[in-house]
């Protein structure tokens, strides 16, 4: 709830009719103006995320849509536009024709520039007929889903208009990369926070939009056999990996600019460590959540200028097969300098500084053209502290992990060791396995869906609040301004299709371990 | 894929039917990726009832939530029959398109007091670890043998509260039940199916504004289908909004009931519905400047008008098919029969109105 909602909220008591039925609560009505209307995100996710809120009957009847962007269309010409994008991109396919007819009367396109004062006017009087017309009481939510570029000119353009307060409720949500640096960052969040209060402003982090990556959660906090051991007593180590087979698809020029550690790292990475190392919240209130992953992510050992090399490997990759098809070197893809020094593979070792983790490596790795799209946390425990079993296993016996798989394939797994059949003691590693798709057939919805919903029921649970973004980017401060003072002329490559560059695996062999193959 | 066997030999047939198609499934270069079950389904069938009707019925729910079926058929010519047990494996469609396991049916046609003793049954064929949740087919009842059986060795009964034929004593018995502390607890599939009803209404009060009128109710008028089942379900309705809103009974009247509220009165009134295939048409709040007209304007849909004096008419749509018999299934098995002291409250109130 906004802060007029919450005053609302209390004047009138909770709804007494929705006790027990609490999940499927509806947002209000809304006008949802997407800055970046006519682009890729809004097609290929936003709208079709929309879609499929409506065909699950979890959009508030008024709900109108006003698509903005520079390219001339009309609203006819729009909303077919977004109908073949959704018939594409769906994840439940085609759209019910009866469905989408309802649906698209509340898509609406504006044409305008977002750098002038006069768009901005344009879209105060365009959203008062809206909002008469559909009736949404004035709840507007601004998505900006545009180049990262124009969000503070669009931010500030709103506070001038006045269109920061609306006559209902008012949100922002602000799309990733959220500044390129720690400085830019604090600047955004400035900006954002001058024309905003910190209530009202949603930065989007897709990640925690995900069914498994909620799972974390659920499967540390809702079961008891998990947190007792959750701890340097009992865990060795900790593996996060965000792995893509992909390459650029078309965002070289992007990409050139970020990097993995700016594209991934930063954000989808520190998030999913956050949700494995915080301490319990108290409760699942937004904040209470947000506050333990602020303080896991300040507890973050600093890296020194001068442990940057040992702790960070960084690469990008060379010409090779993904797929059985051959695919070019980063340096001669479109949009990328040929003499290129930006990352697409990264490593590091981190440490955390508190009462659970001190010296537990925490080893995360991300990258573009590796071998598969697959993303996993993986707890490694202690081996037993005596093998009992030692005469028939002179080797010794492999320790306990717990995989949490993100995607895909989703679930999490544990091995551990059970006695091989026969008159002997031999050990051997079994896997227990928990499949999403095994278990529960129904489709998880996308993460798009979750989070567009939550800014509408105005739950900012699954969003960054600014100290966390500040943090995020402080953990990752030492490593930029190492890699800008080091004058390399090329970095190292791996082959595209492959795990990464051989000397990752050195950075763990130190410590007696090794990258798992997923 | 389905056989035929005995009472004793059944579950030895199933691993054996399981092992065929695990071996299938390897000559054909696939894995069957199956041997998750989360639930026994014991699923009561008081009529003869035909496997492939079982099937049907049976496979939906347990696509999306794998499980194992013991069908228990009352079937009187089952001395006929030489093997009264057939096991069969429930294939699903996967999303890649692939066929996959996701449960076993085990069907027994069984005779009076074969019938009644059919827990011993269920329990000895029930797989170990995961729930056992009865589909009972029937309201709740205290003279059936099964039922007092099935309140001990499951852990949860799905009955059908639309199927009652006596409202007052019927509600007297499932109000029983559910305050009681069996080892199994009571849900209600005709509770499940008012979830779009009770959705709707809960929705219209989401905004704030709209909730000071829910303290000036003054009516209530339900067009409800002329049928036990209707009268069941206008009775659990009311109870429900009745339970949420804190009215307490005040007396019959010859339409419905009159209620009190904080200082006023609210007047219940059911009227017959015309459109014969549902239980309930048409529910209508009227506070002195406001109304609230929840109506489905087709099958699909159940939509909420909101009427003010003070401001324009806003609509509230709750987009629900009517849930298909596996769908309440699914969703009971699903909810796990949450939110259950909402459920035992209406119940209690539902039973006080029929009792009037
Ligand atoms: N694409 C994805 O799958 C994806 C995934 C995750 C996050 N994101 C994030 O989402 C944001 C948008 O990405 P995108 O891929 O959708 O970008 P995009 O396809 O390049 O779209 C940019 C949009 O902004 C509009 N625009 C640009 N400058 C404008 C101006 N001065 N005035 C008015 N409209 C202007 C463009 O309108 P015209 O085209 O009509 O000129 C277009 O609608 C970025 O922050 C990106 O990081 C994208």
């Amino acid at each position: 709830m906004s802060i007029n909602g919450q005053a609302l909220d209390t004047a009138f008591g909770a709804n007494p009719l929705r006790e027990g039925l609490a999940s499927q609560e509806a947002p209000p009505g809304h006008t949802l103006v997407i800055f970046g209307g006519s682009g890729d995100l809004a097609a290929r996710k936003l709208v079709p995320a929309l879609y499929n809120l409506e065909r699950n009957a979890l959009l508030p009847s008024s709900l109108a849509v006003v698509g903005l962007g520079r390219r001339p269309m009309d609203h006819e010409s729009y909303r077919t536009r977004q109908l073949e994008a959704t018939t594409s991109f769906s994840r439940t396919g085609k759209p019910d024709p009866e469905l989408w007819s309802a649906f698209q009367q509340g898509l609406y396109y504006v044409r305008g520039d977002f750098s002038t004062h006069a768009g901005y006017e344009d879209l105060k009087r365009e959203l008062a007929e809206i909002e008469t017309r559909h009736g949404t009481g004035g709840n507007r939510i601004f998505y900006l889903a545009t180049q990262p570029s124009l969000f503070p000119e669009i931010i500030r353009l709103l506070g001038e208009t006045g269109l920061n307060r609306g006559p209902g409720t008012t949100r922002i949500v602000i799309e990733k990369p959220f500044g390129r640096d720690l400085a830019t960052a604090l600047d955004l969040n400035a900006i954002a926070n001058d024309v905003f209060d910190e209530s009202q402003i949603y930065r989007i982090d897709h990640y925690l939009g995900k069914e498994t990556v909620q799972n974390v959660l659920v499967l540390r906090f809702a079961n008891v056999i998990f947190e007792p051991v959750w701890n340097r007593r009992y865990i060795d180590s900790v593996q996060i990996t965000v792995a893509e087979s992909v390459g650029l698809e078309g965002r070289g020029t992007y990409y050139e600019e970020a990097g993995v550690l700016r594209d991934m790292v930063q954000n989808h990475i520190m998030q999913l460590f956050a949700l494995v190392a915080m301490e319990p919240p108290v409760d699942f209130e937004a904040d209470s959540i947000r506050d333990e992953k602020v303080k896991v992510l300040r507890a973050l050992r600093h890296l020194e200028p001068d442990q940057v090399a040992n702790n960070v490997m960084r690469a990008s990759y060379g010409a090779g097969f993904v797929d059985g098809r051959e695919v070019p070197a980063y340096r001669d893809e479109d949009g990328v300098a040929p003499d290129s020094t930006t990352e697409t593979y990264f490593a590091s070792r981190f440490f955390i500084d508190n009462w659970r983790w001190k010296g537990v490596p925490f080893y995360l790795r991300s990258g573009k053209r590796l071998a598969k799209r697959a993303s996993e946390i993986a707890i490694q425990f202690n081996e037993v502290p005596h093998l009992l079993f030692g005469d028939s296993n002179p080797d010794g016996v492999p320790p306990n992990v717990l995989a949490m798989r993100i995607q895909p394939d989703e679930g999490v797994s544990i091995t551990f060791e059970a006695k091989q059949p026969g008159l002997g003691m031999r050990v051997r590693p079994v896997r227990m396995d928990f499949g999403y798709g095994q278990s529960f057939a129904e489709e998880s919805p996308d993460a798009y869906e979750r989070l567009l919903l939550d800014v509408m029921l105005g739950d900012q649970t699954l969003f960054i609040r600014r100290d966390e973004t500040e943090a995020a980017w402080r953990a990752v401060m030492p490593i930029l301004e190492a890699w800008e003072g080091d004058t390399v002329s090329r970095l190292p490559t791996y082959e595209a299709g492959r795990w990464g560059p051989r000397q990752a695996g050195d950075l763990l062999r130190a410590d007696g371990f090794r990258w798992r193959r997923l | 894929m389905n056989l035929t066997t005995s009472i004793t030999d059944t579950l030895p047939t199933l691993a054996r039917l399981r092992e065929q198609a695990a071996r299938q499934a390897a000559d054909a270069g696939a894995e069957l990726n199956a041997q998750m079950l989360l639930a026994t389904i014991v699923a009561r069938y008081p009529h003869p009832t035909a496997w492939a009707d079982i099937e049907a019925e049976t496979k939906p729910v347990v696509a999306a939530y794998p499980g194992r079926v013991i069908a228990l058929v009352n079937d009187p010519d089952t001395a006929q029959s030489p093997d009264p047990v057939r096991v069969g494996l429930l294939a699903a469609q996967r999303s890649d398109g692939a066929s996959a396991i996701r449960g076993e049916l085990l069907t027994a046609a069984l005779e009076g007091r074969a019938f009644e003793e059919g827990a011993a049954i269920a329990a000895s064929w029930s797989a170990s670890g995961v729930p056992t949740v009865v589909w009972w087919n029937g309201p709740a009842t205290t003279d059936d043998h099964l039922f007092e059986d099935m309140l001990d060795i499951a852990d949860r009964i799905l009955v059908d509260s639309s199927a009652m034929t006596d409202a007052a004593a019927d509600f007297e018995v499932l109000g029983d039940i559910v305050m009681a502390s069996h080892h199994a607890r009571v849900t209600d599939a005709l509770w499940l199916r008012l979830l779009a009803w009770r959705q709707a209404f809960a929705q219209a009060f989401d905004q704030p504004a709209a909730r000071i009128d829910l303290e000036h109710v003054r009516s209530v008028e339900l067009a409800v289908q002329q049928s036990p089942g209707g009268n069941a379900a206008a009775l659990l309705l009311v109870g429900w909004m009745a339970s949420r809103l804190g009215w307490r009974l005040d007396r019959r009247t010859t339409q419905g009931w009159r209620l009190a509220s904080d200082g006023h009165a609210v007047d219940v009134i059911c009227e017959p519905s015309s459109t014969p295939n549902v239980l309930i048409e048409m529910v209508r709040l009227s506070a002195p400047t406001s109304r609230y007209l929840a109506h489905m304007p087709s099958p699909e849909d159940i939509v909420v008008d909101c009427q003010s004096d003070l401001a324009p008419i806003t609509h509230v749509a709750v987009r629900r098919p009517p849930p298909t018999r596996p769908r309440l299934r699914l969703d009971d098995l699903l909810t796990g029969g949450a939110h259950y002291s909402v459920f035992q409250q209406s119940v209690t109130l539902a039973r006080t109105l029929a009792a009037a």
